[in-house]
């Protein structure tokens, strides 16, 4: 196919009436890793973990109907909360509101979760709950726009572009950074742009929100020409031998080549990213544990399944998105069931499946929204936003197993006790995936910046 | 957070509060502090706020510290701990929280909280005087360093370096590069040939590639001016605005949509993209340029009808930002989009990152945080945002003529006083409808103790309809809904009636039945209905005309289908003996009703609770609001009495007469006062217009046709994004940017590193922005020019002489051509700031006109003098923008629509553009040039997003390029390609008939160059086997597959590096 034998780049320049452009000397001078983006870096430490899923619940579900048990708010349902509310609330709110669910202990760990979760709390041995999460804003878009990206002001590189831009990645047939049904709301593409670093880190969506997982697609995967593929190969190499034709002419430059490169990555995607998502060779009992046979699971199942089917492949992040669904200003009961009940069965299987196959050793599991929800009412049946204090939870990838970690008040409003930022949790994700978060650095119109910006700490407690 | 402590004096003053003193010795208090309070500071605080380089300059470890306190200002107040720093982060307030991790146990805060409100006693302390406390201030001087550093040097022009190989120079620019060149001892490359400096002066200048009759012309124009014409005509051309307009675009981060939290539409934020395009198609002066978007609305207007409004549309520059519309804390709101104006103001004009000095005073660049926040007065005293509600709603003013932007305010102006005259009738009704229903309340409570009382019976009463039998229950009314005397619903009996026959709507609205029926006996009746609804539909019941509940069948019972029907208890009436007329109605679809029950009851007592004044008709909307207030109240509540009463009540009587004298009770005292505040059952967000006497009504009518008649008569009036004056008024500094904690008021003012001597004063009641505006555009200013000039020379070369385009600052690149960059600026300056002068300049130098390759005996030196091309001694190879790719495919294949000015955004102003679904694709299907695609932020066009468009939320001076598979898979596989080549090989195929000719024609329009007698032949070859490959594969041997093959080669031709790089 290549109609050039392979000649060393000095042996190219040397050879043709060479000229070169400023990353083919990057090339010569030893630095490849310029040249080729995602390439795979080394971290700047040990790695306990080497790639992430993040499920991110859009709207904010509630910890005290959750995770974070609350005998006093059942007690004291309906009295006033016996200390002052924030001063920036998002809603006005009343007192206090008993969860309707019960809890109870489960796992050798004991840990505390709602029977909305019957699955989840089946794998409280493999997580750490974080009860004591609070973040800096109280509107959904800045909230999640803090939680993906750090900022909640201002647009930044999303964590996964940071992680691939650090660690690049493994599979050059996929993407390093795929996000599945994003949503288009509160930030829209701004909790997955890679910002002012190289597009190279840029999540790749694969449909959007409004878009059943079935149907989710990488951008142009599609042939629009309707070419058989043997023909599409056909322009291919005529491209190809255009290209390298020019480039003997001109000489070597990685801009170059890295275009005719492109093109062979993006022929071969056009393969693999379908018949990844073809999930016809799974089993009929994974199919199932997943819920793909059932409507209220199966939209969300099957982005739990394509998750394990990236992460096996290489894939560094990967985000499930189960959409702007949690926000329960009214219908707490009727509406975190229901959410509770799509994302329950698919999670459960996910975490059981990469137990089963090893992978949830090297893989982090993040779950949790953009905030929580107060333990106060707002109308009879709901909660408003809370990013005082909430629960997320994480799995694998070197966190410790069967773990509580952190409190809120006696009623669930405040993180009072080994607090966990947003900021944190990112510096803590960053060391476990073998980076240090004030190193990851990249410099933007003269000023260095990182994800978790003068903020982070590491939780060391929460590390195995 | 440490500052160079070089930089600033700190002297700053708090308000006056007592000295605090040594203790007196109290040994009572000193127990205490020994006690409760060192323990708490060793073990939680000093490990941080002690001795040796303390957090935040606070020291814990002594009285002083506490006292004089650190950056943040005094710690604590003695006496007072509510406005006690220390106090209020140790309760983790809002403002901060410390311990940061963990918070204090209560028992702890409060010992704290105590020992200061005590007097915060420290044994052996000497008193301290808070005087001396230290904070942030305005003092301000410049260290020797930075008065040095480069870019704050004002411009002169320097001489031209004198050069041996003077032959190369063809304009200024040149002598500067190659007496660098000569230095290194490098030679510049070659001359470019003639078709691929055609190719890489047209896209430069606008955006396109050179036509195949634009190629001929030139390349046959021998004279030693034809290039220079060449640019002028291609600066004629309206593309020329086009292009140079979207890279200032870049720079001001324009979009059409608001991105961040709330999505919302600019549909008139185009009126400055199209301003921008036509003041560089104009070559306005760039002072000009400048002053117009900073204070176009405080300028006079340019003379010509066409410039009119230029001045006003320009300022939509400074609204045109991301927001975060929806911030609960609206002075933080306000206060962000001010920073937000600021950080794009400082980068896009001056290259200088002012928004770093909001919450310190920068760390690298002469910018206090004072002199921040005298910028911050300017733009707080700019109007930006006519609320900073949730959501919060940006200012757009009417860009119409002086009469008719007078007539439209005017109308508004009519209309707001029609909206409070309705607003005044409305009130005046309510209130007097509240005061007749406080008048009468004793009616009121007795109409609301019925209505609960009937309807817990509702929910107690047992079913007859459900175990009836004629023996059972004699005297009872037990109908089949269907068989009734006067209706309009069908009878059904089958599916939704299978078995029962059940009545439900066949078409016409609304929906009534009416049946003539004979009531027995006097007396209580229940009335009772069996029906089955998926959806609430509830219905008015009425016996001889009048309603008695307007909610019967109005539950959902699961279904529609016979076993979700259900006997329902619907309430209690009393009836007279003789017949009657009972009517059922739904304004639009009944329910699915199978029987009705009506039934003699002795349920009695407090459900017949008889008005006072038999004619009295209460509003029921206040009889509801008072029952359900009476279902809820505690012992404390103002109505509790009554609850008491009524349990006590041996008989109805009883509470009428108690009714009848509610005011005069003992227990009911302030009662009538309770009634008009606030909490009242009286008190509700409906005006109940229903209830408003005729002649209210008629006048509320009136006003809205009024209204309607305004709105209809208002002119059509476009409107643009901007800004105007707003209150004038200097602003405190903010600590750490937080607005909870200010300092020093400072003056409104330009920034103190830049001194230009006839920088006006800004006068009272003035924002500012005028002055800050002559200020930044003025000749003397070291920063604007310099920086535009090296803007230009990147959009031109690929990099700036200074690399880092949007900082000039400490942390940016330092110049590589010093001399070249102030030579460029005075230039500029001196040509009244003409940007089409500088084109010139720069495309007819030497230095533009090298060939991007290197000769192969030079190759090995300048890898070792110049590796990173530092020096120009050649023309960097470039790809194409994603506007510049997507407008050569559209323009190659014939199909470029060349309609400028105006939007193609379909969405309503301020309407949302995105939701979890994604902007629809369609507002991209256009052949317009790429500046006209619509910017939705957060969405950005997936087309234009792969090929590195710069993202609209942030200024950015100098675009990436990146080369990665989504571009391939664009190319291979899109939509756009397919039809656009499509289009091509239709069009080629129709004008030519001979295969060789239409390669050559190819070549030329997608590559500027003749194809030679190889590649001809392969192209040939490529068709024929590809058509081959068609027809083996099924296709028929005619014309449609000699078309599909043609096609394949376009992509081929438009995949290729060759069509998206420039030599």
């Amino acid at each position: 196919m290549n109609p050039f034998p392979q000649m060393s780049r000095r042996e190219m320049l040397k050879t043709s009436s060479a000229s070169f452009g400023s990353l083919a000397l990057a090339g010569l001078l030893g630095d490849e890793a310029r040249a080729d983006r995602l390439a795979t870096r080394q971290p700047h430490h040990t790695p306990r973990a080497k790639q992430v899923i993040f499920l991110f619940m859009h709207g904010g579900p509630s910890q005290v109907d959750t995770f974070d048990h609350k005998p006093l708010l059942t007690r004291d349902h309906g009295k006033p909360l016996p200390f002052p509310k924030p001063r920036v609330q998002s809603a006005a709110t009343k007192n206090l509101l008993k969860s309707p669910w019960k809890f109870a202990q489960h796992g050798q760990s004991g840990a505390w979760v709602s029977e909305l979760f019957p699955q989840i709390a089946g794998c409280v041995d493999d997580l750490c709950i974080i009860n004591g999460m609070h973040c800096s804003n109280s509107r959904h878009g800045a909230a999640l726009l803090e939680l993906h990206t750090g900022s909640d002001t201002f647009v930044r590189p999303s964590m996964g572009s940071w992680i691939t831009y650090g660690l690049g990645t493994e599979n050059r047939d996929l993407p390093g950074f795929i996000t599945m049904c994003p949503t288009m709301t509160h930030g829209g593409v701004n909790a997955y742009s890679s910002a002012f670093l190289p597009a190279d880190y840029a999540g790749t969506p694969l449909g959007n929100a409004s878009i059943p997982s079935e149907q989710a697609k990488i951008p142009f995967i599609e042939n629009m020409n309707k070419t058989s593929r043997d023909l599409q190969r056909f322009e291919l190499d005529l491209i190809q031998k255009m290209n390298r034709e020019r480039l003997q002419h001109f000489g070597a430059d990685d801009q170059l080549e890295a275009r005719i490169n492109s093109f062979e990555l993006a022929f071969r995607m056009q393969s693999a990213a379908p018949e990844l998502q073809d999930i016809s060779d799974e089993t009929e009992a994974t199919q199932k544990a997943y819920g793909l046979g059932n409507d209220k699971t199966k939209n969300f199942g099957r982005q739990c399944l394509m998750a394990r089917r990236f992460i096996e492949k290489g894939v560094r992040f990967v985000q499930c998105t189960h959409s702007y669904k949690w926000d329960q200003h009214g219908n707490l009961k009727g509406g975190h069931e229901s959410n509770a009940m799509e994302v329950d069965q698919p999670i459960a299987a996910l975490l059981a499946d990469l137990k089963e196959r090893g992978l949830l050793d090297d893989t982090i599991v993040l779950w949790g929204g953009e905030f929580g929800r107060t333990p106060v009412a707002q109308g009879d049946n709901g909660r408003d936003h809370n990013p005082q204090g909430y629960t997320m939870w994480v799995g694998g990838g070197g966190f410790k197993g069967g773990m509580t970690w952190g409190k809120t008040d006696d009623y669930g409003y405040y993180a009072v006790e080994d607090k966990v930022h947003v900021h944190d949790l990112h510096a803590t994700m960053l060391h476990l995936l073998g980076l240090d978060h004030n190193r990851l650095s990249y410099r933007f119109a003269g000023r260095d910046f990182t994800l978790t910006d003068i903020h982070g700490e590491i939780v060391h407690d929460i590390i195995a | 957070m440490s500052r160079p402590s070089t930089l600033l004096l700190l002297v700053f003053c708090i308000a006056p509060a007592p000295v605090a003193r040594a203790a007196e010795p109290d040994a009572a208090k000193i127990a205490f502090f020994e006690k409760h309070v060192r323990p708490a500071l060793v073990e939680h605080c000093i490990e941080c706020h002690s001795e040796d380089e303390p957090e935040s300059k606070l020291r814990l470890d002594t009285l002083a510290g506490m006292v004089r306190g650190g950056l943040r200002g005094p710690a604590i107040i003695p006496g007072k701990p509510e406005q006690s720093l220390l106090i209020r982060a140790v309760r983790h307030g809002e403002l901060f929280k410390m311990p940061p991790k963990r918070k204090l146990p209560q028992a702890e805060i409060a010992a704290l909280a105590k020992w200061v409100a005590d007097g915060a006693v420290w044994p052996n302390a000497k008193p301290v005087d808070p005087k001396e406390t230290k904070g942030e201030n305005s003092e301000y001087t410049l260290t020797d360093e930075q008065k040095a550093f480069w870019s704050f040097q004002p411009i002169r022009r320097p001489e031209l370096p004198s050069v041996k190989n003077s032959d190369w120079i063809q304009s200024p620019i040149d002598a500067f590069i190659l007496a660098r060149l000569e230095k290194a001892g490098i030679n510049p490359a070659p001359r470019t040939d003639k078709a691929t400096l055609l190719r890489r002066t047209t896209f430069a200048l606008t955006g396109l590639p050179p036509t195949p009759e634009q190629l001929e012309l030139f390349m046959n124009d021998k004279s030693p001016d034809a290039h220079a014409r060449m640019i002028d005509q291609l600066m004629h051309s309206p593309h020329y605005g086009i292009r140079w307009g979207r890279h200032w675009l870049d720079v001001v981060r324009y979009a059409d949509s608001n991105g961040m939290d709330e999505n919302l539409a600019h549909a008139n934020a185009y009126r400055y993209r199209d301003y921008v395009v036509s003041a560089f198609n104009q070559d306005r002066p760039f002072d000009r340029f400048v002053r117009e978007q900073i204070a176009g609305d405080l300028l006079k207007p340019l003379s010509g009808s066409k410039y009119e409004f230029d001045h006003l549309i320009a300022t939509g520059f400074l609204s045109i930002g991301p927001k975060m519309l929806a911030e609960d804390d609206p002075v933080k709101m306000q206060m962000d989009i001010i920073d937000e104006q600021l950080d794009t103001i400082g980068r896009a004009f001056m290259g200088l990152t002012i928004g770093c000095a909001r919450c310190h005073d920068h760390k690298f660049d002469p910018i206090p945080t004072a002199d921040y926040y005298s910028l911050a007065g300017i733009f707080k005293s700019t109007h930006t945002m006519d609320n900073h509600n949730v959501v919060a709603r940006w200012f757009e003013r009417p860009i119409s003529d002086e009469a008719t932007v007078a007539k439209l305010a005017a109308i508004e102006k009519q209309l707001e006083a029609q909206k409070s005259q309705s607003t005044s009738v409305r009130t005046m009704a309510f209130e007097s409808l509240r005061s007749t229903a406080i008048e009468n309340f004793g009616e009121y409570l007795l109409a609301a103790e019925s209505k609960r009382q009937k309807a817990k019976l509702r929910t107690t009463a047992q079913s007859i309809g459900k175990q009836y039998s004629p023996e059972k229950f004699p005297g009872t009314l037990y109908l089949e809904a269907e068989k009734f005397q006067r209706g309009n619903p069908t009878v059904y009996t089958k599916g939704y009636g299978e078995g029962i026959g059940v009545i439900l709507n066949a078409g016409p609205t609304p929906n009534f039945v009416e049946y003539d029926i004979e009531i027995l006996a006097d007396g209580m009746y229940q009335f009772e209905v069996r029906y089955a609804a998926a959806a609430a539909r509830p219905c008015v019941l009425s016996i001889n005309g009048n309603v008695l509940e307007k909610d019967f069948a109005g539950n959902v019972t699961g279904s529609w289908y016979p076993d979700k029907q259900k006997w329902e208890v619907a309430g209690f009436h009393k009836l007279k003996k003789g017949k009657i007329v009972l009517r059922i109605e739904q304004p639009m679809y009944f329910p699915h009703i199978d029987k009705i029950c009506i039934a003699p009851t002795n349920v009695v007592g407090r459900v017949d609770l008889k008005p006072l004044k038999s004619d009295f008709k209460p509003v029921s909307e206040f009889v509801t609001s008072l029952a359900i207030q009476l279902d809820k109240i505690d012992t404390k509540h103002p109505l509790h009495f009554w609850l008491k009463a009524v349990a006590d009540a041996k008989d109805t009587e009883a509470l009428r007469t108690l009714a009848a004298n509610v005011f005069k009770q003992p227990a009911a005292k302030g009662l009538a006062d309770f009634l008009k505040a606030s909490g009242s059952p009286f008190q509700l967000s409906d005006p109940l217009e229903a209830h408003f006497e005729k002649e209210s009504v008629t006048r509320l009518t009136q006003l809205r046709e009024e209204v309607k008649k305004l709105e209809a008569s208002k002119p059509k009036v476009p409107h643009a994004m901007g800004v105007r004056e707003g209150m004038a008024a200097d602003i405190r500094i903010h600590f750490r940017g937080n607005h909870l904690t200010q300092g020093d008021l400072v003056p409104r003012r330009v920034p103190r590193a830049i001194p230009i001597s006839n920088a006006a004063a800004i006068p009272k009641g003035e924002s500012g922005r005028l002055q800050f505006a002559k200020w930044l555009s003025s000749d003397k200013h070291p920063l604007t020019s310099r920086v535009f000039v090296n803007r230009v020379w990147r959009w031109h070369f690929g990099a700036g002489l200074v690399r880092s385009t949007d900082n000039f600052g400490r942390l940016g690149d330092r110049p590589t051509h010093p001399q070249l960059l102030d030579w460029l600026a005075a230039e500029f300056v001196e040509s009244g700031w003409s940007v089409k002068h500088l084109h010139r300049l720069i495309l007819q130098s030497a230095t533009y006109q090298q060939s991007t390759v290197v000769p192969v005996e030079q190759l090995d030196k300048q890898i070792a003098a110049d590796p990173e091309n530092l020096l120009w001694a050649r023309m960097s190879r470039r790809r194409l923008e994603a506007e510049a790719i997507r407008d050569s495919i559209l323009s190659v294949s014939g199909k470029l629509n060349a309609t400028m000015k105006g939007s193609i955004l379909p969405s309503k102003n301020r309407a949302y553009v995105t939701s979890t679904a994604n902007v629809n694709p369609n507002v991209y299907v256009t052949d317009r040039r790429s500046i006209y695609l619509p910017v939705v932020r957060s969405a950005i066009y997936e087309v234009l997003q792969a090929f590195d468009f710069a993202d609209p939320s942030v200024i950015n001076g100098s675009r990436q390029t990146t080369t990665v598979a989504p571009q391939a898979l664009f190319m291979m596989n899109s939509a756009f390609v397919a039809d656009k080549t499509k289009a091509w090989a239709e069009q080629l195929t129709a004008e030519f008939d001979n295969d060789r000719d239409q390669i050559r024609h190819m070549y030329r329009l997608a590559f500027s160059r003749n194809p030679n007698d190889t590649e001809v032949a392969r192209a040939v070859a490529f068709v024929d086997f590809y058509q081959r490959r068609l027809v083996a594969g099924g296709k028929p041997e005619d014309a449609s597959s000699r078309l599909s093959a043609w096609q394949a080669l376009c992509r081929v031709v438009m995949a290729a590096n060759e069509f998206a790089y420039v030599e």
